[in-house]
């Protein structure tokens, strides 16, 4: 009786933390601290997926008074390309990221999607000084 | 003074004005009242406030103080905590207003200890899959839950069944609270010369389903101090008494208790290897080698096995130990405690010196005081371990002390047992070697 009830427990634990597989491509390298938690890796596929998107948007995460970010680029990358370890420890920075991301394959445009991040992402903190596309 | 006691035959210190203290007719409205109004704060926070979890009320004061204070207070104080928990006050409440209760159903009695394990390791895990942390509307909705649950098994149920059979943090209080210097137990010359009536059994008085009389662990009296102000002898007394020694002379060990323990050690090593680079350095090679594509799920996989070896080794150390391997187990596994306890101190202490003071700022910040204790400056984020010299010293030094408990604890227990110590003395020190391990990385705060 116990027995069962470990074995269908363990069973919907599987069940549930299976509900978020996703198929995507393969991983560029990405350095370690992107594997720091899965909402810091899904937003760091993201973002190489759309890094000229993000110069469009803002980060509400008090980074552009923090770190001197311009955008929510600036958290994912740095100036030579590489990957910035901002990001892995920010959820906002992660949140926006997916949000963008969902609102660009829903086909809505840039200055839309700005407007959005803008509306939801205002209460967070303070934006970065990113011009409006 | 020092007196002889009924359920504990060894001599402990009685503690007057603290008895006093705790048979006052304030205590512990007053505490309850101030918890209460935390209580709101968090849910009035946790759907209206901040939505970034580092600068909301609900989770800075849920998981930046409380949680992270817990341990020492349960240390410090026993089950003080539940004495004044919110909870507790709804669940009272409820049964104030409806008073038609059945009696607590035996299944619950008996595997309550079981329940309670489960909500714990489901909550660990949750808090760490879906952020719990750091996302103040998902606190909100654990602590709803949690209310929910102690409403209506108020309403169902007599005393506070929710507490002692259900609520998923109270197993791991009652545990370390098994390691306090303090406790309330029953003079034992007053209550077999002067009480004939046994008035603290006789009305079912105690909200945590014990016996004030015969009460000789920790693990379920929240001092509350009913029985002190109940009992007409004055024969509860608060005494003062060798740290964890209770471990050693546990008289009604709980197999669902003891594997708690054993898992306890598992979820503390966890969180402090999930504050190391060590954690995201596997993870990149655990979702490389496995090819598969889900973070939560791998997460899941590898706690389970690490809380099912631990497990194992521990059966495996009780069949060596003693053909009785279910009841040896049952017995020596509190003499664990300790350990899961100087290493979970260690980690947050960590947490405090790393976060103390913005916390405590940033609830200043959420209640719009004009006040301003620390000068936050912005955040800098990123992959940022550091290694400060005197919390690893306190860490280690935790560690070690947990241990030595521990060392002392099993080798009380074999004695009075009769069994091998040395299967388990082995796995204190593995399990210790790791946690010394851990502790020699640089560190990120978790929560």
């Amino acid at each position: 009786m116990k027995l069962k009830f470990i074995i269908l427990l363990t069973a919907f634990v599987l069940a549930l933390a299976s509900c978020s597989i996703e198929s995507a491509p393969p991983d560029p390298p990405f350095p370690t601290f992107v594997y720091d938690s899965a909402l810091s890796l899904k937003a760091y596929r993201l973002a190489t997926q759309m890094p000229e998107m993000l110069t469009k948007l803002p980060c509400y995460c008090d980074c552009g008074r923090a770190s001197g970010h311009k955008s929510l680029r600036d958290c994912f990358f740095k100036a030579d390309g590489s990957y910035n370890d901002h990001a892995s420890a920010c959820e906002v920075c992660d949140l926006e990221m997916v949000d963008a991301a969902q609102w660009a394959k829903e086909g809505k445009p840039i200055q839309q999607i700005r407007a959005l991040i803008d509306a939801k992402y205002a209460p967070y903190g303070n934006p970065t000084d990113t011009p409006l596309p | 003074m020092t007196v002889k006691w009924l359920a504990h035959p060894r001599a402990m210190v009685e503690l007057r004005a603290l008895t006093r203290l705790l048979g006052a007719w304030w205590y512990p409205r007053v505490f309850q009242i101030a918890a209460l109004v935390a209580l709101a704060f968090i849910f009035y926070f946790a759907f209206t406030g901040n939505p970034h979890g580092e600068n909301n009320l609900a989770t800075v004061l849920t998981w930046r103080v409380w949680w992270a204070l817990l341990p020492l207070s349960l240390l410090l104080f026993g089950k003080l905590w539940c004495a004044i928990c919110p909870l507790a006050v709804l669940s009272d409440l409820t049964q104030k207003f409806a008073p038609l209760r059945r009696v607590t159903p035996r299944w619950l009695r008996e595997h309550g200890a079981w329940v309670m394990l489960i909500l714990f390791v489901t909550l660990s895990w949750a808090h760490a899959i879906f952020d719990i942390h750091g996302t103040p509307w998902l606190t909100g909705v654990v602590f709803i839950a949690l209310a929910l649950g102690a409403i209506l098994l108020a309403l169902r149920y007599e005393q506070r069944a929710f507490c002692r059979f259900v609520c998923p943090v109270g197993l791991m209080s009652g545990l370390y609270a098994m390691t306090s210097p303090l406790a309330l137990r029953a003079r034992a010359n007053v209550c077999r010369v002067q009480c004939a009536n046994q008035v603290c059994r006789a009305s079912a008085m105690c909200k945590l389903y014990e016996y004030p009389r015969t009460l000789d662990s920790n693990r379920y009296c929240v001092l509350c101090g009913d029985c002190i102000g109940a009992c007409p002898h004055a024969a509860p007394q608060m005494v003062w008494r060798a740290p964890t020694r209770e471990i050693s002379e546990i008289r009604k060990p709980v197999f669902a208790e003891a594997v708690f323990a054993i898992l306890l050690l598992g979820l503390v090593l966890t969180e402090i290897i999930r504050m190391t680079p060590l954690y995201p350095a596997f993870m990149q090679r655990a979702l490389r080698l496995t090819q598969i594509d889900n973070y939560a799920l791998i997460y899941t996989l590898a706690l389970a096995g690490m809380l099912n070896l631990l497990v194992m080794f521990a059966f495996l150390a009780a069949r060596i130990a003693s053909p009785n391997w279910r009841g040896n187990l049952a017995r020596f596994a509190y003499a664990l405690i300790p350990l899961a306890l100087g290493a979970h101190l260690g980690t947050n202490a960590f947490e405090i010196s790393a976060e103390g003071t913005r916390s405590v700022q940033t609830i200043i910040n959420n209640l719009n005081l004009p006040l301003i204790l620390f000068d936050l400056p912005p955040k800098v984020r990123g992959a940022i371990y550091t290694m400060d010299p005197a919390v690893m010293t306190l860490q280690y030094a935790l560690v070690a002390l947990g241990l030595l408990a521990t060392l002392v604890a099993v080798r009380r227990i074999a004695r009075q047992t009769q069994t091998r110590a040395l299967p388990y003395t082995a796995f204190a020190l593995i399990v210790a070697a790791f946690y010394f391990a851990v502790y020699a990385l640089p560190m990120k705060p978790g929560c």
